[in-house]
């Protein structure tokens, strides 16, 4: 190729005037933007005080406050998306999920574009059995944000009925962020959950790779084995998973019912007793529970058998009504007293998320309703039940 | 400020976005894969001759694609020796359109020729035309010897009277006051004959499932928003009807008196049993998400509901299943009658081991069934022996209702082949999936009842499939003895119905009451069959009805004897061989 006179002092000179631009340009945008922002967090500026005072008083151990100060700053910068956020978080430390749920709403409508915002919001809705909102928010998600972990996460817990896309999904979100092990251990329990005992045992060594062994790990591992512990070394090793977890958390309701569950299978009534009636107190609206309770007690001639099939009997009653208020509730949903009722209902029958939500939704239109005050009251006086306690 | 109040405060100020959450139901369980097949089961062979034997019956739903409600619930069949020549005949029941079945519903009585097949007798038996038909009942009503027919349809139930064996049969439903239409049209599953006041004749007990009618039926669909059939909590229960023989060629509606008009539920399979051996027949109803019933006989013409505190209203999560079809046996030989039920697919079928202290213990997990049973949707099942090794088996027809059910449920298919379940005699049983012969065929199936159609000492079982054909299935196996009892009441009812035999032959005794109508809208071979592995002779006890009982000691094998009440031995009936009557 030929080169032409001058044409390569042309061409250095090109470069260096295009960078000369860029500077000029990227400096004017970064200075634009450092204005926008500085604008942005003045106009947050009393906002941003009350954020800040519940950040320390957080700190400081006064979550009362901290949410007050939060609630402020919200009402104070409607747009502003961090304070709904940060209320969100805590809420759900506290176990007010169906709270956190609306924050996070309220953070979707300031800002739909926030990041992780709506896997946060599927997330929320998964936690707090609100099946319709989990579907919606997750398949938004994962439009949003094709490579999000918890979008893919989100998605396949709000689809769990459906094990093959929910695995699917879970997959997907283990290979976009591989170290984290919450993925893996949500797939697991799909498979424990499931019966998948080969899938299950997979899913858990893939865990115990990126996670040391803990009692989450120990309870699956034991949970998996209890429905097929016929000989005794199975029956050893399930006994063994389930005492492990039960150790380093004792408190577990599903390791107590589990491992009740597994000496029932083996006749062993008088061993299943302690573990069932911890369950039974740990979680007192669990029907496979006071099934299995009511067996061991009828196996052994105690006549606390009566109660426990009684008790079973009135809950079975509850669900039932249950069910068809929300049958009701679907046909009727402006109808704030049937909303009510189903608040009632739903707490009697131990499904606080919902009881707290039929509530909450009556108090903002109703905010006189005594039912629904009730309902709330009722709850907040409640013990705090794991997560773990789900039926 | 309390947090109580903060948050309340928090709640007031949320902007109306909960009330756009829909409140809806908690997801299902999610799916179990199946077990592998046990390496030690032995082979379990079932050939289907039904096309060989001239059976050549197709079932049709008359389904329009709109998706009415009845349309799922297929019909049943049944095995009975209307001409009593010893060798069972077969009826298979024909659903057709709804509401009335309409012009091309057709039922199927076909005679067994005794040489392995079977001539279509439906023309002049009056059986043909039936309604929207489902299910049927085989018991001798008014003791004349012949087998009686109760068959359960939509809009109207028949009873029709054996005319003495000449394949005609006379439809007496408005005579005898079994039609059920009081209340206008029903919607009539199951059906069975038992004797519960003991005054030797045979009563009748009826599942109603739900209130349904063509102007009541409600539009579903499905997640793919497709047209769907309803889930049955959208239709109340419609309860039992029990009517007492009163030995008139009448009956009397006695649900009210008895206690049982108390529970609407919505009731699917039936069976009758003597739970607790109080020598009173009690009543197991399988009810479709709602608890089971357990109706217990306390012989004073009252029934109490005890299957909350016998372990058998739920499934052993506590939760109530879908129960569809009903088998009761002693199947673990310890002298009390035990109770398999057919659910839902996703929940897995229940197996309830009667104790002996007015109480059952779930073993559907223990036993083995639970996890090859959770994909499949249960309904016709019964205990049989096929093996002749004296523990009793249990056969499962299977098949979905939804036809896009792939799509939406991993695991579950809609099609589905039957199960055979073999005992392991420990308590549990083993699923034989390979060599089963026709069993493995996917289908729709939905009745079944069990006989030995070729009196080879097998059982065999028939199947009516849903817009399918028919299967019998015949029982391939051979090896291991048996022997089988007919009764033959005098002070008790005719068939002998509920009279209890106990055979020991070795160290194995076993026990069996006379039963004809469990299953799903079935009726099976009410002969006794008795498995007996390598024993040559068998020590027979049996108790009747009425109180009394005989013994007899070492009779041969390998043959059907028919016992007649007073009487202190039995008859042989046929050895083997023995084609020709």
């Amino acid at each position: 190729m030929t080169q032409q006179p001058g044409g390569g002092s042309k061409r250095r000179g090109l470069p260096r005037l295009l960078i000369a631009s860029a500077t000029v340009v990227g400096g004017l945008a970064l200075g634009g933007w450092a204005v926008q922002r500085g604008m942005e967090w003045r106009r947050h500026e009393p906002a941003l005080r009350h954020f800040n005072r519940g950040q320390e008083l957080f700190r400081a151990g006064d979550t009362d406050a901290a949410l007050g100060e939060w609630d402020t700053a919200t009402q104070l910068e409607p747009a502003w998306v961090v304070p709904y956020l940060r209320l969100a978080e805590v809420l759900n430390q506290i176990n007010e999920r169906d709270l956190a749920v609306q924050m996070l709403v309220r953070a979707h409508q300031a800002n739909p574009r926030a990041p992780h915002i709506l896997c946060r919001l599927a997330e929320a809705c998964v936690q707090v059995e609100e099946p319709a909102g989990a579907r919606k928010y997750s398949q938004e998600a994962i439009d949003q944000e094709p490579n999000c972990p918890r979008a893919h996460a989100a998605f396949a817990l709000a689809r769990k009925t459906d094990l093959g896309l929910a695995a699917k999904h879970l997959q997907r979100a283990h290979d976009l962020s591989p170290k984290d092990p919450q993925i893996l251990l949500t797939l697991a329990r799909l498979y424990v959950h499931s019966g998948d005992v080969k899938e299950g045992q997979e899913t858990l060594l893939q865990v115990l790779t990126i996670t040391p062994p803990n009692a989450e790990t120990h309870y699956l591992s034991g949970a998996l084995l209890v429905p097929r512990a016929r000989d005794s070394a199975t029956f050893k090793e399930a006994e063994g998973h389930l005492r492990e977890a039960l150790r380093l958390e004792p408190e577990r309701f599903d390791a107590n019912a589990q491992l009740g569950i597994l000496y029932l299978r083996q006749r062993q009534w008088a061993k299943a007793l302690p573990y069932l009636q911890a369950a039974r107190k740990q979680n007192p609206y669990s029907p496979g529970v006071i099934y299995q309770l009511a067996t061991a007690y009828r196996q052994v001639s105690d006549p606390r058998a009566a109660g426990e099939w009684e008790a079973l009997r009135k809950l079975q009653a509850g669900t039932r009504r249950w069910t068809d208020l929300q049958k009701q509730l679907v046909l009727r949903p402006q109808d704030l007293e049937l909303r009510a009722e189903a608040a009632v209902v739903s707490l009697a029958v131990g499904a606080r998320a919902a009881a707290a939500r039929l509530s909450g939704e009556v108090l903002q239109r109703d905010p006189d309703n005594k039912k629904a005050r009730r309902v709330l009251q009722q709850l907040q006086q409640l013990p705090a039940v794991p997560d773990s306690s789900k039926r | 400020m309390r947090r109580g109040h903060l948050l309340l405060a928090l709640r007031l100020c949320v902007t109306g976005t909960g009330l756009a959450l829909l409140v809806t139901g908690c997801p299902p369980k999610p799916p179990v894969a199946p077990v592998p097949l046990s390496k030690n089961a032995p082979p379990g062979r079932f050939t289907d001759r039904a096309a060989a034997a001239g059976i050549e019956f197709r079932h049709s739903n008359g389904a329009t694609g709109q998706k009415r409600f009845p349309e799922i619930t297929g019909s049943g069949c049944a095995f009975l020796d209307f001409d009593q020549d010893g060798w069972l005949d077969i009826l298979l029941l024909d659903a057709g359109a709804l509401p009335d079945g309409g012009p091309t519903q057709r039922n199927r009585l076909y005679r067994n020729t005794r040489d392995g097949h079977f001539e279509d007798v439906t023309e002049g038996s009056g059986l043909a035309r039936t309604g929207y038909t489902q299910g049927a009942a085989v018991g001798d009503f008014d003791n004349d010897g012949y087998p009686d027919l109760y068959v359960t349809a939509y809009g109207g139930n028949h009873l029709f009277r054996n005319q003495a064996g000449t394949g005609k049969f006379t439809d007496v439903t408005v005579q005898a006051g079994v039609s059920d239409l009081d209340q206008g049209p029903r919607y009539s599953l199951s059906a069975a004959w038992g004797d519960y006041d003991r005054d030797g004749w045979l009563d009748l007990a009826v599942c109603r499932y739900a209130r349904w009618s063509p102007e009541t039926d409600k539009p579903c669909r499905n997640s793919l928003s497709a047209r769907s059939y309803c889930s049955p909590e959208l239709y109340e229960g419609d309860g039992l009807r029990l009517y007492r023989n009163r030995g008139n060629g009448t009956f009397v509606e006695s649900s009210r008196s008895t206690g049982l008009a108390a529970f609407n539920r919505r009731a699917m399979g039936l069976a009758w049993l003597d739970y607790n051996r109080d020598g009173w027949q009690d009543l197991f109803v399988a009810c479709d998400l709602q608890p089971n019933l357990l109706l217990e006989n306390g012989g004073r013409g009252r029934f109490r509901e005890k299957a909350v505190e016998t372990g058998v209203a739920y499934g052993d999560m506590g939760g109530v299943l879908s129960g569809m079809g009903v088998a009761v046996a002693d199947y673990d030989n310890d002298g009390w009658d035990d109770l398999h039920v057919t659910n839902f697919s996703h929940q897995p079928n229940s197996l309830f081991r009667n104790v002996g202290r007015g109480f059952f213990e779930n073993q559907s997990v223990w036993s083995g069934l639970a996890d090859p049973s959770n994909p499949l949707l249960g309904w016709g099942c019964e205990f049989l022996d096929y093996d002749r090794d004296g523990y009793k088996d249990l056969v499962v027809a299977n098949g979905h209702m939804h036809e896009d059910v792939a799509k939406t449920v991993h695991g579950v298919t809609y099609q589905q082949p039957k199960s055979l379940y073999r005992n392991n005699r420990d308590g549990t049983f083993a699923e034989i999936r390979q060599s089963v012969g026709d069993l493995s065929t996917a289908t729709l199936s939905r009745g079944l009842a069990v006989g030995d159609y070729d009196n080879d000492g097998g059982p065999d079982v028939l199947v009516n499939n849903q817009n399918g054909n028919a299967q019998l299935l015949r029982n391939e196996y051979q090896g291991g003895h048996w022997i089988a009892f007919l009764t033959q009441g005098k002070q008790s009812n005719r068939d002998g119905m509920h009279a209890r035999i106990r055979v020991r032959s070795g160290k194995l005794t076993q026990q069996s009451e006379v039963r004809a109508g469990a299953s799903f809208c079935s009726s099976s071979d009410r002969r006794v069959h008795f498995g007996l592995g390598a024993a040559s002779a068998a020590d027979v006890e049996i108790r009747w009805p009425s109180g009394k009982s005989y013994r007899a000691r070492g009779l041969a094998v390998d043959r059907v004897w028919r016992w007649a009440e007073g009487t202190s031995a039995p008859q042989q009936v046929r050895a083997p061989g023995d084609r020709k009557p």
